[in-house]
């Protein structure tokens, strides 16, 4: 399948100019500076639309299941004294019995 | 070596090192589902590095190579805002150097560490940091690629879960520690939204949306000094 290594090719070459614009367009601009923190707000944001859409968008798992599963993981983490491990290995436990158990 | 950028490799080997190899190792078991090979799948980790971008081109019909591009930098487009406000951190001789590695992952990691560094070692943890997620990604893709026979799909399913897991995690940690909780909530606010949008409308251009809407309105709500 060669046919994907063009696209490839010019993506990758995109995705570097993306970062490296981020960092010219910011370069000299103080941390304090507005434009910084409106950069650092949508990117805050899209990590946790990111999450949301991972947990409640139409998925390989019903969204019961997955909800389930981040509630573990978050009431382990805390409970653990904010460990990420734990609570990431209960989660994933809990995604795997809730789907075993609704199928 | 430096010990900014031991401590950068050091503090990359923990839970961010198992999501990111979870992610990878079904990301390379996709790859060979999809008939390509170990050097596009590595390729496509090494240099695009963003696991939506490597999707979108993952799934792209075959003759749809302009539409497969624009969907890949769309999915990525995050990394633009990420790199900017990454800038004032890494700023120096080295920060060309950080470039490649600017993702989720390393950013996230970054801006919760970062302002507790002294300036100079900034750019050298977070190239440390970069460097070894970067090369957990590469491993674990050709791990992925060459033990596809013998994953089920439930499995796979799992694997790319303990990402999602990872970053909720992250960014309860955030919120919790007194982080950019309003940035957090306000995307979490306008993503489902993002699932009203009209059926054939690529899924990026919502997680685009969510992010610009969300990351303005919590910029615009800011505490300022």
């Amino acid at each position: 399948m060669t046919e994907g290594w063009g696209p490839l090719l010019v993506a990758a070459l995109a995705t570097l100019l993306l970062r490296a614009t981020g960092l010219i367009l910011a370069w000299r601009l103080p941390a304090t500076h507005p434009a910084i923190a409106w950069a650092a707000a949508v990117s805050e944001a899209a990590l946790s639309a990111w999450v949301v859409l991972a947990l409640v968008s139409p998925g390989a798992f019903p969204v019961a299941v997955r909800l389930t599963g981040a509630g573990v993981a978050l009431g382990t983490f805390f409970l653990t004294g904010r460990r990420l491990l734990p609570g990431m290995a209960t989660g994933l436990a809990a995604i795997w019995v809730a789907d075993w158990l609704l199928r | 070596m430096h010990p900014a950028f031991r401590l950068g490799v050091r503090e990359a080997l923990g839970a961010q090192a198992v999501a990111m190899a979870a992610t990878f190792i079904a990301f390379g078991a996709a790859v060979h589902a999809a008939g390509f090979g170990l050097g596009w799948g590595l390729f496509s980790s090494g240099g695009i590095y963003g696991m939506a971008g490597q999707m979108v081109l993952l799934g792209a019909r075959p003759g749809a190579s302009a539409a497969a591009v624009a969907g890949s930098l769309m999915a990525n487009a995050r990394f633009l805002p990420m790199a900017a406000s990454l800038a004032p951190l890494v700023r120096g001789r080295l920060a060309p150097l950080c470039v490649p590695f600017i993702s989720i992952t390393p950013w996230a990691a970054a801006m919760r560490r970062l302002p507790d560094l002294p300036a100079p070692d900034r750019p050298r943890w977070f190239i440390g940091f970069g460097v070894t997620v970067w090369t957990v990604g590469l491993v674990t893709t050709a791990i992925g690629h060459s033990i596809a026979g013998y994953l089920s799909p439930p499995v796979l399913r799992l694997l790319l879960m303990l990402n999602v897991l990872y970053f909720a995690l992250l960014i309860a940690a955030g919120v919790a520690r007194g982080g950019p909780w309003r940035a957090s909530l306000a995307g979490a606010v306008v993503a489902p939204f993002a699932l009203l949008l009209p059926e054939g409308v690529p899924p990026a251009w919502g997680l685009l949306g969510a992010s610009l809407i969300g990351g303005t309105a919590a910029f615009l709500l800011r505490k300022r000094p």
